[in-house]
Order: C-alpha cells, then structure tokens, then sequence
C-alpha cells in the first residue's frame, strides 16, 4: 500500500495523525502478510509485541520487523500453532512486561520511550541468561523466546530473504569458493 | 464378478524400482500394468519447489496439530515439512505396529514416483568388500552374485539417471559414470586436504554422489541449485520415476498406469504352480478387482512387498506366499546412523558459497576395509559438510537492535559436520509378520515389525562418533563437539532384507536373478531382495539388479521358460 492509497482508505490526512509512526510503517510496507491472522491478542497486547519486535530488528537501512509483518507471524504462532503450555508462559511473560514497564514508569511498554523500552529488554534479557546459567534445564526465558520468534518472523519474512539478505530463490548454478565481498550480504542458506 | 484383464507383465509399485521395471518392461516390447497404491502427481500443482517460506502459513514450522494427528511417525523424517507433507502417507489410515520396547519408524509414499520423489539421492556402488560380507564373516547367508555382475548394469542405470560424482579410483567405492561433480566448499576442500596430510589416502573426504544433473542429460535440465529437491523439481534436475522412468515408459505405448490401486495379494495357480496375477482393492471406491499376467514385479518397497506376499498365503503357501525357506519377513536391516561431530573451521572468513548445493561430503568407509576392528564387523561411512552459520545463530548471540541485525547480516563461522551411516548385520530375529488384530483402511492386515540394533552396530556407531571428533581435531578444527544420537531403526529410511537372495532355496526367498526360488514368474527387486545392507545409501543396487532381472525375465520369456 502506499501513502496514497492509504490516503484514500482513510478520509483524510488528518486521520493518519492518529497512528503511531510504527503502524504506518506497517502500513505502508510492500510484501505484509496477505493472510489474515484470526486476532488473537488484545490491542494492547500486540501493540506490546510490535514495539518489543521493532526494537530487536529495527528499520536501518533496511525495514524492521514491524515492516516485515512479524507481530502478525507471532501472533498466528502464539494462537494457533503454539500447544496450551507454551502460550500460557508466553502471555505470562508477555504480561510481565506491561506490568514491570508500568510500576517503573506508569504507563504501557509501547508509551515508555525508546531509551527506557531498552533498558527494560536489556534487563529481561540478563534475568533470562542468569536463569539460563543457573539452570541448562530451565524453560526459554520470555526474552529469548520472544527474540527468537522475532528473528524467525523476520528472517522467513519477504522482506527479511530479500532485501535484508540477498536470498534468491532460483540461483541458477554453484560456486563453492567466493570472496565474501562478491556477495556481500547473500545468504546462500536459510538459517 | 471381479473384472478379469491380462497383461505380459505386471508391476506392483512405481516408486525407484518399480519405475524401472516399467520402463525396462514396456522397452522389451512387454504391455505392462503398473499398479499404484497412490494418487497421481501434477507436477504443476503438488510440487512445491517455487513455493517461498513466506507464503506459507507457519513459514516452514509445519502445522504441528494436525501432524500429530495424521502423520505422527512420517513427521519424523525431516522432508515431511509444510512443503512436502503430501508426499508422505497419512499414518491413521496406514497404521502398523511394533514390539514392546522395539520402535522402528516406518516412513513411507503412497503416490505415482513413490518414494522417489522425496529420496535422499545419494547414489553410491557397492564393490566385492560388501557383496562377500556375509560369507567372510558368517552372518546371513552368501549373496548369490559380486560385483561383477552387477557392474555393466551400474554403468547403465547410471548414464540414464545422470550421476555427478568424483572419481577417485577406491576399491571399496568403485566409481560410477559421472557427469560433473558438484564443488566442495572451501572449507571442505581444506578438510580434504588436510585428511590427506594425516592419513594418507586412507581417509579420503569426496564431494556426494548423487542422482542430480551437473549438465543438461537425456532431456531433463541442469540442476539450478535451489537447495530442496524434496519439494519436487519442475526442471526433472535429479532423478526419479516422475521424472525419467514412467515417462520413458510412457513412450513406449505400452505401459498402462493404474494408480489408487491399492495390491491385497499375488494370486496363485494350483494348476500352473506360478503367479497368475494380483488382487486390486480400488484406493477410492474400495472394490475389489483382479488383474492376471505372464510374470509379476513386485516393487511397492522392501516392507509393503513383503506384506502382499504375506497376506497371499493360500493352503499350499500357509506361511505367505514364495516362502518354503520360511524367510520371507525375517533378516529386516536399516543403516544406523547419527554417530558424528561438528567442529568451527577458521581462517575461510572471507570465502563464501553462491547457491545452495541440494548435496554433501562423502568420506568412504575406512573400517575393516583391509584390518579387522577389535570391536565390530563392517563398516560405516560419513556425509556431512560445511556451511557457514546463518542468521539462526541469533538465538545464541546477546543483545538486540541495530548492531545485532547488522552483525546478522554477514556469514557466521564455518560449521564442518561428519554425520555416520552404518552398517547392519542382517539376523533372523528382526522380522515382520501380519498382525492377526488389525487392518488399514483397506482391510489389509497391518504389519507387526520387531526390529532392534545390535552390540555390533551400537559399537560402529559410538566408533564413528570418536573418529569423526579425531579427524576434525586433526585438521585443526575448533569447540569439536562428538554426538551419538540414538536414532530408532526405520528412520534411515534404508529399510531392507525381508526376502533375501541366495544361493540356496532353502535359507532365501530369491535366486541370483531376484526370481522366486518358488514360482518363476515371480520377481521381487526392491529392498526386500537385499541379503546384507552394506553402508552406503541403497537404491543405486536396487534400480541395477532391477534392470537385470528384467533382462533375466525377458530372456526366459522369449525362450518359452515363462
């Protein structure tokens, strides 16, 4: 879709004052998944996810996660393909995040600005690695789970193979030895 | 009333052998019945080769739900993805069943180019170190013939099914006829380099052998790399009976290709003594027919053969039909496999790889070759290879955001891997029989297997773990890390040796000719004709000894023998 033809399915300009630059983003990315999700999460609860995707693999130069449609991919895995164990941790962990954002800061994960939002990932993340170390055994933390779904979404994602890598579906021959710089960011294989 | 129709041949499965039993059949000049359990492929719509990971629903993940219900043991093999499940039977409707604390993991295709379709292809001969095997060390029986005789018939499967290799001129792996090889990767090459500066040509690591074209051969195009020929290739780039065989037989005019056909049993002739024929059940509407011929190829895999052969059993076969040795079910083998180590080759950071090579290392066996290992007969074999690791090393990396994409932007390190695939001995104790108590959708009776490893390929499997962990030590590998999986038998997906060849009727199934030492119009060439397994992958020796009992079998047609 581009700006235009959202435009147009908006009414007005002033109706895009209200989306969070994220969304139009998403909005406005070639290649989001067609197939619609059945929803699953509530609002907020995606919109927690989406901000939590888009700080992991960010828009640079290339789009981010929240461009590649991943918070939908998470959301199709969470609700559907995820067994009822798995998804009750996941929104456990999920809720957390709200949670703990909230008591430090007073409002949502998605309101808490980008430097505080790092932080608090920063701060899951070593929780996650210090259970982890503590115990080989121990269910994924949150933050590891979540970081792999988002990569996962992302990577298999069009626009994470094809303009984040340079996947090309049909390469037409084999060449075992090149100079990396030939290639530069080509992934011959999928993960 | 079942409909009566006579053939000069018939042809029970169309999968690797059954492919070409038809096609050498119907190019004799034979009108041949092929009969397919399974449905039909459309290539242009059940193949799934342009299909991307984004079009699909859990991107590859699969719909784990519906596996668990419907294909809980083929979800096991690894091409029993969300691309290419359909090729894979649907296990509620084709149920079997094990002995207690006896797994075997049965993966099967019910589908017109069978197994073919999703197959390793890895081709690699056999030589006189295997086919002596059971006489040298007295397990089994002897095989009936070396490979001498199996040599011509080599040569010519392979120039039809086009074959990329390397020759290297090894007593033990005799080369086959090549097109091209495939390129090892840098590192690859460093490892076989390297192998060669610590032990000599005694471990030698050679690009795979496979059945996929390096150059444009017989009509079908030149592989175009895309990486995953399980979801089946519209250029027919490697082989298999879709893309070679049927459609030679096709030419011929002469092949009739019934598939939902799904073989109950081989009739037999009280009066003639042979195989008159077979009982069909329709795949779709159930009914029963019977179709009659002069001699009948029994091709549906070593297992689904096996089974019609039992589920015939007349007065005068009681214990399954062809079976006087009493044989038929027993000396069931798969190659182990899973012994290996991975390791980090340094100093290629800046090489890389331009497309997705669909093949691996071979590394030939090396065990028992000329010495005899103290502690198991036989031998094993590695494939395996490099890549570097992709952005899934993600997971194991710490932090997020802009640096963590970009890093994952690059190539990771060079992984090597050496994975083993063994040898079995066959043993009479690991058998099939029919389970009086159930039956599949068709009402046949299902198969009972009991089938377990042995000390000798327990003791193989741990070797090819500690030798692949000193080979890469050797060649200067990094974090080598050894692995022995504990892999049920049946998911090597080799399964063999239910009704073996010999040299004498009373302790084989077959002749030398893959002929039933019973009736002589009955020809068995697929896995179950196997009387040891070797450990290298086996459908090269089942397509060649299909091709010459063909041959056998039109020679004693035309000499009025049958």
């Amino acid at each position: 879709m581009d700006r235009r033809q959202l435009l147009r399915l908006m009414g007005s300009s002033a109706a895009l004052a209200g989306i969070k630059p994220t969304q139009l983003a998403a909005l406005l990315a070639p290649g989001a998944p067609r197939r619609p999700v059945r929803a699953f999460f509530t609002a907020e609860q995606r919109e927690a996810v989406d901000t939590m995707g888009e700080l992991i693999i960010p828009a640079t130069d290339t789009p981010g996660a929240l461009a590649a449609g991943v918070g939908e991919f998470i959301e199709l895995i969470v609700g559907e393909w995820y067994e009822a164990d798995e998804r009750e941790r996941f929104m456990r962990g999920l809720a957390h995040v709200d949670e703990h954002t909230e008591a430090l800061t007073g409002v949502r994960f998605a309101y808490a600005g980008e430097v505080t939002q790092t932080a608090i990932l920063s701060g899951l993340e070593a929780e996650g690695q210090a259970l982890m170390a503590a115990d080989d055994r121990a269910p994924t933390p949150f933050f590891h789970r979540f970081r792999g779904l988002v990569l996962s979404g992302y990577y298999t994602s069009e626009i994470g193979m094809r303009e984040e890598l340079l996947y090309r579906p049909l390469p037409g021959r084999f060449d075992g030895c090149v100079d990396v710089a030939d290639v530069t960011r080509a992934t011959p294989g999928a993960g | 009333m079942a409909k009566q129709v006579r053939y000069d041949a018939i042809v029970i499965g169309s999968g690797i052998t059954g492919g070409w039993a038809a096609k050498e059949l119907t190019e004799r000049g034979l009108d041949t019945l092929v009969l397919e359990a399974g449905r039909l492929i459309d290539p242009a719509t059940d193949y799934t080769m342009t299909t991307q990971p984004w079009e699909l629903p859990y991107r590859g993940r699969r719909d784990r739900a519906r596996q668990a219900r419907e294909r809980p043991v083929q979800r096991e093999c690894y091409a029993c993805d969300e691309w290419s499940e359909q090729f894979f039977v649907r296990d509620d409707l084709n149920p079997y069943s094990t002995g207690e604390d006896k797994p075997f993991l049965w993966i099967r295709s019910r589908q017109v180019g069978g197994r073919s379709l999703v197959w390793g292809r890895q081709v690699y001969r056999w030589s006189d170190l295997d086919f002596g095997a059971n006489e040298r060390d007295g397990f089994g029986v002897d095989w009936p013939i070396r490979y001498a005789e199996l040599e011509p018939w080599y040569d010519y499967v392979e120039r039809f099914i086009g074959v990329s290799g390397r020759a290297e001129g090894l007593a033990q792996l005799p080369d086959s006829q090549f097109l091209p090889p495939m390129d090892l990767n840098c590192a690859e090459q460093h490892v076989r380099e390297s192998l060669q500066g610590h032990f000599g040509g005694e471990r030698l690591l050679t690009i795979g052998r496979c059945a996929i074209l390096t150059a444009d051969h017989g009509g079908r195009r030149a592989c175009h790399f895309c990486g995953t020929c399980e979801r089946g290739c519209t250029t027919h780039s490697y082989f298999s009976s879709q893309a070679a065989t049927l459609p030679a037989a096709i030419a011929t005019g002469r092949m009739t290709l019934r598939p939902e056909s799904v073989v109950h049993s081989v009739i037999y002739d009280p009066a003639t003594g042979r195989a008159s024929g077979v009982r069909v059940i329709d795949a779709e509407t159930h009914e029963a027919l019977e179709f009659f011929g002069r001699v009948v190829f029994m091709c549906a895999s070593a297992l689904e053969s096996t089974r019609i052969l039992l589920n015939s059993a007349t007065e005068r076969w009681p214990d399954g039909l062809a079976n006087s040795s009493g044989q038929l079910g027993r000396n069931l083998m798969d190659h182990t496999m899973g012994g290996g180590a991975d390791g980090y080759i340094s100093g290629l950071d800046d090489k890389w790889i331009y497309g997705r090579r669909p093949n691996g290392i071979y590394l030939p066996r090396f065990r028992n070759v000329t010495d005899q290992h103290p502690d198991f007969l036989r031998g094993y074999a590695y494939q395996g290879g490099a890549s570097r690791e992709g952005w899934g090393r993600g997971n194991d990396m710490q932090g997020f955001g802009a640096d963590f994409k970009h890093e994952l932007r690059s190539p990771g390190p060079w992984r090597f891997r050496f994975y083993g695939f063994g040898e079995c001995l066959p043993r009479e104790s690991n058998y099939v029989a029919l389970n009086p108590d159930r039956v599949d959708a068709w009402g046949i009776p299902i198969l009972d297997i009991h089938c377990e490893w042995s000390d000798n390929e327990r003791a193989a499997l741990a070797d090819m773990s500690v030798q692949a962990a000193e080979m890469l030590e050797a060649v200067g590998a990094s974090d080598v890390q050894s692995f022995t999986e504990d892999n049920p038998p049946g998911l090597t997906i080799h399964e063999m040796g239910t009704a073996r060849m010999g040299r004498d009727p009373d302790t084989s199934v077959l002749n030398g000719w893959n002929q039933s030492w019973d009736m002589p119009n009955l020809f068995l060439t697929d896995g179950a004709c196997m009387t040891s397994s070797a450990n290298q992958n086996p459908s090269l020796t089942y397509m060649a000894l299909t091709a010459r009992a063909v041959d056998h079998a039109v020679k004693l047609m035309a000499d009025g023998e049958l």
